[in-house]
């Protein structure tokens, strides 16, 4: 009797372990579908209905928790920064990669928070091409035709997202313009305090609630 | 003898030719393989990563460019367009940004979008030409089908009936765009004030838009009452506009090159489409 109890025991464990398992994205396109999901839940909440600067603070915080492991920050900065990346220190270049990332969770998430009203989201297909990826997605709208994104990816432990295009528009390339063109008359210390300025206005400006 | 000599040569030579191959593949192998420490030090894979529009190529509809994406900025005038820059910023922020919000107010939402189609609508005889003058045969088509299924069932243009129907949705073609087409360059890349970003072509081509819009060819239609409804455009397509500005600088780190930047990389993927 008992070793039939334990039996049944041992086969219900085995049995169980893939649900127990966290479900891991393989595909570069459930790389952005699993994330994206999660965040949609976030928005949707019902604890967040009524934001208040703290509770929208701590949406926040949920939501850059998923960004920040979805995205290579590192890769990012460097490709960001171009030729210049030579003339950072290692303390400048490490300084440059947290607040840059700052800059772009400080702006996009507020975005997201102020602006999300459900709208539906149509991953289309993806290519891959040895350890680069490029995933489509439409942001379908009421107003208008559905909005374009496409994800571009680089496979290191896995699948990691490095430049979003909107509209045919790169997001990388368009740091990477405004950063060559800052660091080919000022340096390094000039664009990490203009940047640390900058974020410190974000910072007040994401707990505040838009009406 | 010499006969001889040429054939071994040749076998010699075919020989040598996959063995080299084969040398360089490996060599290609062990870079990439090592990627995951030296992917920072690679210039080669950095302008792979940042223009692999090869294998983006029919994601979006873009056709695979030939110049690898790269685009030159050509801003002879920097200093002064920065000043009207300076200027536009103002305005849009102290009088466009509350003009809109007010607008919000009094129009609700449905009639802002039923008012954007229709004057979408209107510009479609504009957009027709340009696909003609491109030799866009088949997107002309599809436009002129658009405006007939949108003019009809869309009460005058007020609904987009034809937004589900995607044969019916041709990228939105202008003049500045027919002019790229045909081998114009951008020219030098010009802050309009009011208006913002543009470029010497791009004017041009919108001056040239302008004469071409049946509304202004219009006889039966006042003067006054053409500014009336160019007024009332603007004034619809304002809160877009501006929340879109908003967006853009407050992300940026120097708005004045995001904008420079976003404005021409828009224009390659619109003419490039």
């Amino acid at each position: 009797m008992i070793k039939k109890t334990l039996y049944t025991c041992l086969i219900i464990c085995l049995l169980s372990t893939p649900l127990f398992a966290k479900p891991e994205a393989k595909t570069p396109l459930q790389s952005i579908k699993m994330p994206t999901e999660k965040i949609i839940h976030i928005l949707k909440d019902p604890k967040y209905k009524q934001l208040t600067p703290d509770l929208k603070e701590e949406q926040w915080n949920k939501i850059w928790g998923i960004v920040k492991d979805s995205f290579d920050f590192g890769l990012i900065s460097r490709l960001a920064l171009g030729r210049y990346w030579k003339k950072f220190s290692n303390d400048q270049s490490t300084q440059f990669k947290r607040l840059f990332a700052e800059l772009l969770g400080n702006t996009y998430i507020s975005k997201i928070q102020d602006n999300f009203t459900n709208q539906k989201i149509a991953y289309i297909k993806e290519k891959i091409k040895e350890k680069r990826a490029a995933v489509l997605v439409h942001v379908e709208l009421t107003s208008s035709k559905p909005v374009p994104m496409i994800y571009k990816l680089i496979k290191k432990k896995k699948w990691l997202i490095y430049d979003v295009k909107i509209e045919g528009m790169s997001m990388l390339k368009n740091y990477r313009s405004q950063f060559n063109d800052f660091l080919f008359k000022k340096t390094p210390e000039q664009l990490l305090s203009v940047l640390d300025k900058k974020i410190k206005t974000l910072r007040v400006q994401r707990k505040t609630i838009k009406k | 003898m010499i006969k001889n000599f040429f054939a071994f040569t040749i076998i010699f030579v075919c020989f040598l030719i996959p063995q080299a191959k084969a040398v360089e593949n490996k060599n290609m192998e062990k870079h990439s393989g090592d990627s995951q420490e030296s992917i920072l030090a690679d210039s080669e894979l950095e302008n792979s990563l940042l223009n692999d529009d090869d294998m983006l190529t029919d994601m979006d509809g873009t056709k695979s460019t030939k110049n690898n994406g790269a685009i030159k900025v050509y801003d002879p005038i920097e200093p002064f367009n920065r000043k009207i820059f300076a200027f536009n910023d103002k305005v849009y922020i102290y009088i466009f940004d509350p003009v809109s919000k007010t607008y919000k107010k009094i129009v609700p939402s449905f009639a802002r979008t039923g008012l954007k189609n229709f004057f979408s609508n209107l510009k479609s005889p504009l957009r027709i030409a340009n696909n003609l003058l491109q030799g866009k045969f088949k997107n002309a088509g599809a436009e002129t089908g658009r405006f007939f299924v949108n003019t009809i069932l869309g009460f005058l243009g007020f609904f987009d009936s034809a937004k589900k129907f995607k044969p019916l949705n041709p990228p939105a073609e202008d003049l500045g765009q027919t002019f790229a087409k045909w081998g114009i360059g951008s020219g030098p890349y010009l802050v309009l004030p009011l208006l913002g970003a543009s470029n010497l072509r791009d004017l041009t081509g919108m001056a040239g838009d302008i004469y071409i819009n049946p509304l202004n060819q219009l006889d039966s239609i006042s003067t006054e009452d053409k500014y009336y409804i160019k007024g009332e455009e603007t004034l619809n397509a304002m809160p877009d506009n501006v929340d879109l500005y908003k967006t853009l600088k407050q992300s940026a780190f120097d708005p004045y090159t995001s904008l420079r930047n976003a404005y021409m990389q828009l224009r390659t993927h619109e003419i490039n489409r």
